[in-house]
């Protein structure tokens, strides 16, 4: 794959097809340019992106040499010196007369080209062209007039907002077609060429086993492990572009495996393990797998987790398998449950050194001799808003790789440039490359306003704060394709879910009909499109308490991100206050005690807190102009009703929350989360902040008034509730003494032991949940939240792990009565008894 | 071949438990009998405590709380047995103990159960005094019933499930001393001597039941009650899940056979015969587990339960008519079905039974709906093991927190293993249920149980409770 600056060769080749578009571009030849495109990926192995933008320059460079260029291809300055030297060597290489008429004209009987209309006005063009001071154009020569290349480039911009459509709730079905090359695809994907980062460890495995293919001795085996768009038929495809396909026949259906003829060795690939094989109706994948160990052929398994466990439990079941399958069978239970260990069957060892939780190595071996070297790649454990750890596969397969980062809550900015999907949300906002001419339009076009806000560097971390915020709330991941999906949300609201791409015109988008509608009418033009601005738009729920938007829960995007929403925990308080954890009150009192002729805007200017003023400053777009200046003359309006009023103060400011939260990159429990993270952060020690509650919620002291004070859990109970406080019934009890509280990580997840003597007594999973209750608890009373109903069923349970049999103390036990309790002996008398078996 | 006699369930006709202890208890009472004559003529009832005065003429009503004067006798019958308190009178010892073992008492409930922690305990209420009349259904005898339905055939004869109660009760009295005195003193104190051990007989198959409740009955006992899983669990802990056991083999157990029926009665009138594993098998779905997603209206299953009822009950008096008549003797399942098909004199009143409009089946319905059906929602009564919920008129599959928690962990074979959302599915499938992958695995992340991922599918991993 072409990296670095671009050599001779690449740059002639590029020269080469951008002026097959420019010769068809100015003979009025309808092209696409995705082909041209494609070619010089497919000569150069540049990226799409890369040609694209590489074209540009090219652009740039014939305006240097005062030549036409292609309108589509804006000029991006700043090239490559030895672009320009061959775009002029090319250019003279050609004659100009044949370059810019070849093409166009008929010949006639005696020989004289007889042009057209449009090829006389193009040669006459053409002739001003050359003859002209430089300096007069900058303009391809196909442009009459400044309008008119304005009006193309608006139109290409709406062309690409549109493409948007097909990312909408996901991306493309990768899977089907894996060796579909990228041109035949993109020419259906608008963004097919624009190629984001991979999950962490894929690219490194994909390079490995790319540098494998020349291997004539060692095959390799890539397993790509997890859920459907994370990137594994996205890298299989590139891995096996241009290889030569052997089996099976070119159907346009989509299939299990498929085999190549490879460089040196053959390659075998598992793209969609779902697909039930044909050959093999059970122990599929072993069977595949041992299939490629035996013809020593290279193998890329792309593989969901659901199917590892059938596959396992075909196995457990089933264990007639020869002992090459069981081998096979053998390695994809490691892989399901990773570990170091190694496994042997006759002369066949395989060996899976457990390196981290996203990427691991092994060898496949025969007779102590390496047979295959293994990569498995488990796209999903790494989330996609984390810094992409480094990975580093060394020549003998070993893995060099920090652990999984899970950052804090405050990400400094080359933190978030850092991540895949930083990465790629900067990629689309480049891509779209809307015109400056449109700016204006932002004043009533919330797809406009919402690119504008996404310019803003502080605002793309607050919307990767969120979604990563979201993730943690919740427990899930978003996959890439989720990202997609949430990227384009950003940009165009729920549109795609309810109006066609070719629909998304200006005028569909604003749906904005000044002139003479009353400032009521108006303002709920913009509250219908204020739903689609990015900071409404992002949770799937409208500020408008009745709306016809979607139930967020059933889109993969909002169904996470709703529930880190900023309207459901606008905690009162100034981010600059650090006694409070609150954040809101600057746009409560801008819109508290408004009266005429004020403006919430100015209010928020204005406040103390100068994150407020900054958020005003720069944080927002002219559609809050505007917005603010119709809220006014609605509240103004003596015709607006007082009720419509109330309706319209909260929308605005439920508005105004939401976009200052995105700003501030504050989510919903931003302080719960943060705390979440940095237990994670110092697992296996716990904040101090978050011990304190754990303690109440755990194993509350019988008088949290006191500083020493026991914890008893009532022995036999249904409701394993710590007793605290006075009985009004003694009860049987047991003293717990002093625990100690620590955390094991994996992946993402926090386990929390409590530990008694160094012995474990209970363990409970430390999710987001369990930090909201331990933060509710106050001066060692447990505190309440929605959450209750979930979490105190489970905190019941490892409290009653004290009580397992084997747990017990006798010396523990106690009467509790009142505000008392009493040591309670428990000598075992050796008699018959009904229970001791007088009766068995 | 199996015979046709084998389609009809030999259960008794169930009514409503009011409070779940009795489940247990009722099978503790399949262990044991007690010696009554010097009570009285009239047929006695046990229960723990009663809220309000019994009013029932037809049974006497026997508190066997210890209170008042019997208090400081099981003070002393406790330090008999080695259990002493400090500073502090042996009456409130007593008294600590009998609150202790108090059961839930619901807020409209009038009587209170013993939590059934030990052999004794378990006997301190019986179905006579729980449900205040003279002849009580066997519960016990329907559970030991279900139990046997679920053995897989071929095996050996094994432990009635009542059996398998009394050897795990017995294992925690070993393990705890705690319990272990407190279960002599009680049984000196509430019965003397006149309590005598039954010696529960050993059980063999009946059919094969492949696939049905009664075989997550067998299986989920079976686990429940061995040795690893009585030393894994709290006393209290152990009671409630065993309680959760017995009450979704109940309930489940019933509707099935309900579902069942109407099964049969379909394919006799349709004439799509088919022979006992593929009839088995077809019984599927017997309580619709929509989305939780979906509207209420949408998940509603009330109406679903009183037809599946009725019509299941229609059908099984017919059949069950014509089996005492000696119309099945000596003919296989298939040959019988073909026979009905073949003859109007038995299709057309099986295809009469599935149009019957009128309701008489209070009584299981009732047994199914309430046992099945969340007590209490929150407080200290809050009932975390229910499955359905009623919200208004709807009646919806929302099980509790502690539910999943038991079904998910038995599913985990061992305690401190591990399983696997498909493993819970398969599970789920043997009590008829049916639920999306979705669900479950929210559920599982609820409890705490397991973690969601992108590629969720049947590969969530499921860690056993305790």
């Amino acid at each position: 794959m072409g990296t670095g600056g671009w050599d001779d060769q690449e740059l002639n080749i590029l020269i080469h097809e951008y002026f097959e578009m420019l010769k068809a571009e100015l003979g009025g030849h309808p092209y696409v340019k995705r082909r041209y495109n494609e070619r010089v990926v497919q000569q150069t192995g540049r990226t799409a992106s890369s040609v694209e933008f590489k074209f540009c320059n090219l652009s740039a460079a014939l305006v240097d040499l005062e030549a036409p260029y292609i309108r589509g291809y804006k000029p991006r300055s700043n090239y490559q010196k030895r672009l320009f030297e061959l775009a002029g060597e090319y250019i003279a290489q050609v004659s100009k007369n044949d370059f810019l008429y070849g093409e166009i004209d008929h010949v006639s009987p005696d020989g004289r080209r007889s042009g057209t209309d449009e090829s006389a006005r193009l040669k006459e063009n053409v002739e001003n062209f050359q003859s002209s001071p430089s300096e007069t154009y900058t303009h391809s020569i196909s442009v009459v007039s400044s309008s008119n290349e304005t009006r193309t480039q608006e139109s290409d911009f709406w062309n690409r907002v549109s493409g948007l459509w097909t990312r909408a709730t996901g991306g493309e079905s990768v899977a089907d077609r894996p060796e579909v090359i990228a041109s035949e695809q993109s020419i259906n994907d608008p963004l097919g060429h624009l190629e984001g980062p991979r999950s962490a460890g894929l690219k490194e495995a994909g390079e490995w086993f790319a540098s494998g293919l020349e291997e004539t001795e060692v095959p390799r085996m890539l397993f790509l492990i997890g859920g459907p768009g994370a990137g594994k038929s996205h890298m299989a495809r590139s891995l096996t572009f241009g290889l030569h396909r052997i089996a099976p026949i070119d159907d346009d259906l989509a299939h299990r495996t498929y085999e190549y003829s490879g460089n040196k060795l053959p390659l075998k690939l598992v793209n969609d393990a779902t697909i039930p094989s044909d050959d093999y109706p059970e122990l599929a994948l072993s069977h595949e797998i041992t299939d490629s160990l035996n013809s020593r052929s290279h193998l890329i398994a792309c593989v969901n987790r659901g199917m590892l466990v059938e596959e396992v439990q075909e196995y457990v079941k089933d264990k007639r398998a020869d002992s090459r399958v069981e081998l096979s069978a053998e390695i994809i239970r490691r892989i399901k449950d990773p570990a170091s260990s190694t496994y042997s069957s006759g002369n066949w060892s395989f060996e899976l050194k457990g390196q981290s939780p996203y990427i691991q190595s092994g060898n496949v071996e025969i007779d102590g001799k390496l047979h295959s070297r293994v990569v498995v790649v488990y796209v999903d454990v790494c989330s996609l808003l984390e810094p992409s750890p480094w990975v580093q596969i060394l020549d003998d397969g070993d893995i060099v790789t920090p652990g999984y980062p899970v950052s804090t809550g405050n990400k400094s900015s080359d933190e978030y440039a850092s991540s895949a999907a930083s990465r790629l949300l900067s990629a689309v906002i480049e891509y779209l490359d809307m015109p400056k001419s449109l700016s204006t339009e932002a004043e009533t076009n919330p797809v406009v306003a919402n690119i504008l806000t996404l310019s803003n560097a502080q605002m793309r971390n607050g919307l990767l704060a969120m979604l990563r915020s979201a993730e943690i709330y919740t427990g899930n991941r978003f996959t890439y394709r989720e990202i997609w999906g949430a990227i384009v949300r950003s940009i165009v609201g729920h549109l795609p879910d309810t109006t066609l791409p070719d629909t998304v015109t200006r005028s569909a988008v604003a749906g904005l009909d000044g002139g003479n509608s009353s400032p009521s009418k108006k303002f709920e033009a913009m509250m219908i499109a204020g739903d689609l601005r990015i900071s409404n738009s992002l949770y799937g729920t409208s500020c408008m308490p009745k709306s016809d938007l979607p139930d967020p829960r059933k889109n993969p995007v909002t169904r996470l991100t709703c529930q880190i929403d900023p309207l459901r925990d606008s905690v009162a308080g100034r981010i600059s206050d650090p006694k409070t954890l609150g954040w809101a009150s600057p746009v409560t009192d801008a819109l508290s005690g408004y009266g005429p002729g004020e403006s919430p805007l100015k209010a928020l200017a204005a406040d103390q807190d100068s994150t407020a003023s900054d958020f005003v400053g720069h944080g927002i777009t002219s559609f809050e102009l505007n917005l603010d200046e119709a809220f006014r003359n609605v509240f103004e309006d003596p015709r607006t009703k007082e009720r419509d009023r109330a309706k319209y103060v909260n929308w605005y400011g439920a508005y105004l929350t939401r976009l200052y939260a995105l700003y501030q990159g504050i989510p919903a429990f931003k302080h719960d989360i943060e705390l979440w993270q940095q237990a994670w952060k110092n697992s296996p020690q716990i904040p101090k902040a978050l011990e304190v509650g754990l303690r109440t919620l755990l194993r509350p002291s019988r008088n949290p008034e006191e500083s020493i004070s026991r914890s008893l859990l009532p022995v036999l109970d249904s409701r394993t509730v710590p007793i605290v406080g006075s009985v009004v019934r003694p009860k049987l009890a047991l003293a717990t003494e002093n625990y100690e509280l620590e955390t094991t990580s994996h992946g993402e997840e926090l386990q929390l032991e409590l530990k008694e003597g160094g012995k474990v007594v209970g363990r409970i999973s430390l999710d987001l949940s369990l930090v909201r209750e331990a933060n509710a608890c106050s001066l060692n009373y447990s505190g309440v939240t929605e959450l209750s109903e979930t979490t105190l069923p489970r905190l019941e349970r490892v409290r009653s792990a004290r009580l397992v049999p084997g747990n017990l103390t006798p010396d523990k036990y106690r009467i509790v009565d009142g505000n008392t309790d009493y040591i309670v002996k428990v000598s075992p008398v050796s008699k018959e008894s009904l229970s001791g078996g007088n009766h068995d | 071949m199996t015979d046709a006699s084998s389609m009809i369930l030999k259960f008794n006709r169930p009514q409503y438990v009011s409070i779940p202890e009795g489940f247990v208890s009722a099978l503790a009472w399949q262990c044991f009998d007690v010696e009554n004559s010097h009570l009285g003529a009239d047929p006695v009832g046990r229960i723990y405590r009663s809220i309000k005065t019994s009013t029932s003429k037809r049974v006497r009503i026997l508190e066997t709380t210890p209170e008042r004067e019997s208090l400081s006798a099981f003070g002393r019958e406790l330090a008999l047995n080695g259990i002493t308190v400090e500073a502090v009178d042996a009456e409130v010892l007593a008294q600590a103990v009998s609150n202790s073992v108090s059961g839930i008492q619901s807020e409209k409930g009038t009587i209170q159960a013993a939590s059934p922690l030990t052999p004794t305990f378990a006997l301190m209420q019986d179905m006579r005094g729980i449900q205040g009349t003279r002849n009580p259904p066997d519960l016990g005898g329907i559970l030991d019933d279900m139990y046997q339905y679920g053995i897989p055939l071929g095996s050996e004869s094994q432990p009635s499930a009542s059996a398998l109660w009394l050897r795990a009760a017995k294992q925690r009295c070993d393990q705890d001393p705690l319990l272990a005195a407190m279960d002599d003193a009680i049984r000196k104190l509430t019965f003397s001597d006149t309590l005598s051990p039954l010696d529960p007989a050993s059980v063999l198959p009946i059919a094969d039941f492949s696939g049905t409740p009664f075989v997550w009955f067998q299986e989920s006992w079976s686990r429940l009650t061995s040795e690893s899983w009585v030393s894994a669990l709290p006393a209290r802990v152990w009671a409630d899940w065993a309680t959760t056991v017995l009450r979704m083999s109940f309930a489940m157990g019933f509707l099935w056979e309900a579902t069942w029926y109407v099964k049969l009665a379909k394919s006799v009138v349709s004439g799509d015969l088919l022979t006992w594993q593929e009839s088995i098998k077809s019984v599927g779905e017997i309580l619709p587990w929509r989305s939780m997603r979906s509207s209420t209206s949408v998940r509603d299953i009330a109406a679903h339960l009183s037809w599946t009822v009725h019509q299941g009950a229609v059908v099984r008096e017919q059949l069950s008519n014509w089996d005492k008549s000696g119309i099945f003797e000596d003919l296989s399942f298939d040959d019988a079905l073909a026979m009905m098909h073949s003859d109007e004199e038995y299709r057309t009143p099986l295809k009469q039974a599935l149009s019957n409009r009128q309701k008489n089946t209070r009584n299981i319905q009732e047994a199914i709906r309430y046992t099945l059906k969340t007590r209490d929602r929150v407080g200290e009564t809050a009932d975390y093991y229910g499955l359905l919920r009623s919200s208004g008129r709807y009646l919806t599959v929302d099980p509790g927190t502690e539910w999943i928690t038991v079904v998910a962990s038995l599913t985990c074979r061992r305690p401190g293993t591990e399983a696997n959302v498909g493993d819970l599915m398969e599970n789920l499938q043997l009590l008829g249920l049916y639920p999306e992958l979705a669900d479950v695995v929210d559920l599982l992340e609820r409890a705490g149980l397991a973690r969601g991922s992108a590629d969720a599918d049947q590969g969530v991993r499921i860690q056993s409770a305790f």
